[in-house]
């Protein structure tokens, strides 16, 4: 459990993806990608909560009755999770409106409880602090990568502005959920050709 | 102690419950009044867009003052003025806050006098002063923008219908608020339904309210949209809420009675 501060923060970006590797979060990387400004904004709510999650969990590790662990974790979480949505809906309305449940279902996303349990549990909260923003930062990286060329092929735009020509006939495909199984499908394909380590062994 | 004591988990248990409220709740009281301005907006930006002013066009670019400016300011050649009207004459009605208040407080009991068949929009809310809107484009009087609530399949839609003058055509409709399956029951969101609405429905037909969202493609296009495929029941949702607001209960007296 001595890794570098750098691995831990690092580690989740690509050789240990939430997503990718561990294929955790899926339900929210299907739903939130059909726009690249919705996908960053879920991207930061769910960075901010699994680091903030880490922090308070690793903080009062100690003193957590291990059988009431899990619960104590998830109120934790839950808090999170419901001061995140109001700050959205006080801030970037229009996109919490087009977020509506999944915010709230941060809540059930495996990658944070999956954080609180396997890794705050067991470290201090500066690590851990490091190891939610990583974990947050790998889930974004994935959904961000969707999001671009789902809104590109779908809607022929980035960030709502026009970039393909209007002789380009938009792909209706990408914006159904399906499109974001087959680009996150690829999506480990591609990782696992250039990190051979992460192929699973029959 | 030990971690594993009764009354140690319950105590913990109990502090953890109690520092996360106090978070919650300070934020939740702290953003309200900016969480309502917001959703006060996003009403004001929906009876925009079933307005078809000029301003309609590119309502993402307008600005907080620009908006309210249409709804305050009376000199405005374009401009959305807001009235109240009596639900059982059909006339405008001069009320003050506090009786707007106390209409919404008894809304619930209101809502169980409703004949049970005659409420197809199955509201659990019905208020006897109801708000609507007078669109003015370049100075004269264009359309009527009245909201519109009913029950969808799993959630309560909220929007705005837009009728012309005479109160003879529905030429607009939108939601603010639903909670629909996205891609199914969501698309009475879509640019295609609402655009369906925008082309003009007539409202009566020869047996009252003819407005309805057809099962599969719209057979009367005077009164009928295209069904939503995989959709039918928010499809019934939106003909029920629309069969309500237009008619008895809704806003006929006052259409008939030539609006205002």
């Amino acid at each position: 459990m001595a890794s570098k501060n750098s691995e831990v923060l690092l580690d989740p970006l690509f050789n240990n993806n939430p997503i990718a590797l561990q294929v955790l979060g899926i339900c929210s990387a299907l739903a939130v990608t059909t726009k690249l400004e919705t996908a960053l904004v879920m991207s930061l709510a769910l960075t901010t909560v699994v680091a903030c999650s880490n922090v308070a969990v690793s903080l009062i590790r100690t003193r957590i009755p291990p059988s009431i662990r899990i619960i104590v974790q998830l109120t934790i979480i839950a808090s999170l999770v419901i001061i995140t949505d109001q700050v959205l809906k006080a801030f970037v309305y229009d996109i919490a409106k087009q977020l509506s449940v999944f915010v709230g279902l941060i809540i059930t996303n495996c990658i944070v409880m999956g954080r609180a349990e396997a890794f705050a549990m067991q470290n201090g909260p500066g690590k851990s602090f490091l190891d939610g923003v990583g974990n947050g930062l790998g889930y974004s990286v994935v959904l961000i990568l969707v999001a671009f060329f789902r809104e590109l092929f779908g809607s022929g735009k980035l960030f709502g502005i026009q970039v393909l020509p209007d002789a380009y006939q938009t792909n209706g495909l990408m914006l159904l959920a399906p499109s974001a199984f087959f680009l996150i499908g690829l999506g480990i394909w591609a990782l696992r050709v250039w990190k051979t380590d992460q192929i699973e062994e029959n | 102690m030990s971690l594993n004591s009764n009354s140690y988990i319950i105590g913990f248990a109990g502090a953890v419950c109690i520092v996360c409220s106090l978070f919650v709740s300070g934020a939740a009281v702290s953003l309200k009044e900016k969480q309502q301005l917001n959703a006060k907006l996003d009403l004001q930006k929906n009876i925009i867009s079933v307005a078809e002013l000029p301003e309609s066009k590119d309502i993402a670019q307008l600005s907080v003052e620009q908006i309210e400016g249409l709804f305050t300011e009376s000199e405005n050649p374009n401009r959305i003025e807001q009235l109240y009207i009596d639900m059982e004459t059909g006339k405008v009605a001069n009320i003050n806050d506090t009786q707007i208040e106390a209409d919404k407080k008894a809304c619930a009991q209101r809502a169980q006098k409703i004949n049970k068949k005659e409420n197809t929009a199955k509201l659990s809310c019905y208020r006897q002063y109801q708000d609507i809107y007078k669109v003015y484009n370049g100075g004269s009087f264009s359309r009527y923008v009245f909201p519109v609530v009913g029950k969808g399949l799993w959630s309560t839609l909220k929007g705005f219908a837009a009728v012309d003058t005479k109160g003879e055509k529905v030429v607009g409709l939108t939601f603010y608020s639903h909670g629909e399956t996205p891609g199914l029951g969501g698309e009475i969101d879509s640019v295609k339904f609402k655009g369906d609405w925008a082309k003009g429905k007539n409202i009566y037909g020869s047996n009252g309210v003819a407005l309805k969202v057809a099962k599969g493609a719209a057979k009367n296009i005077d009164h009928e949209v295209d069904g939503l495929s995989g959709a039918t029941l928010t499809g019934n949702g939106v003909t029920g809420m629309m069969t309500f607001w237009f008619g008895q209960y809704g806003y006929e007296k006052f259409l008939k009675n030539g609006g205002v």
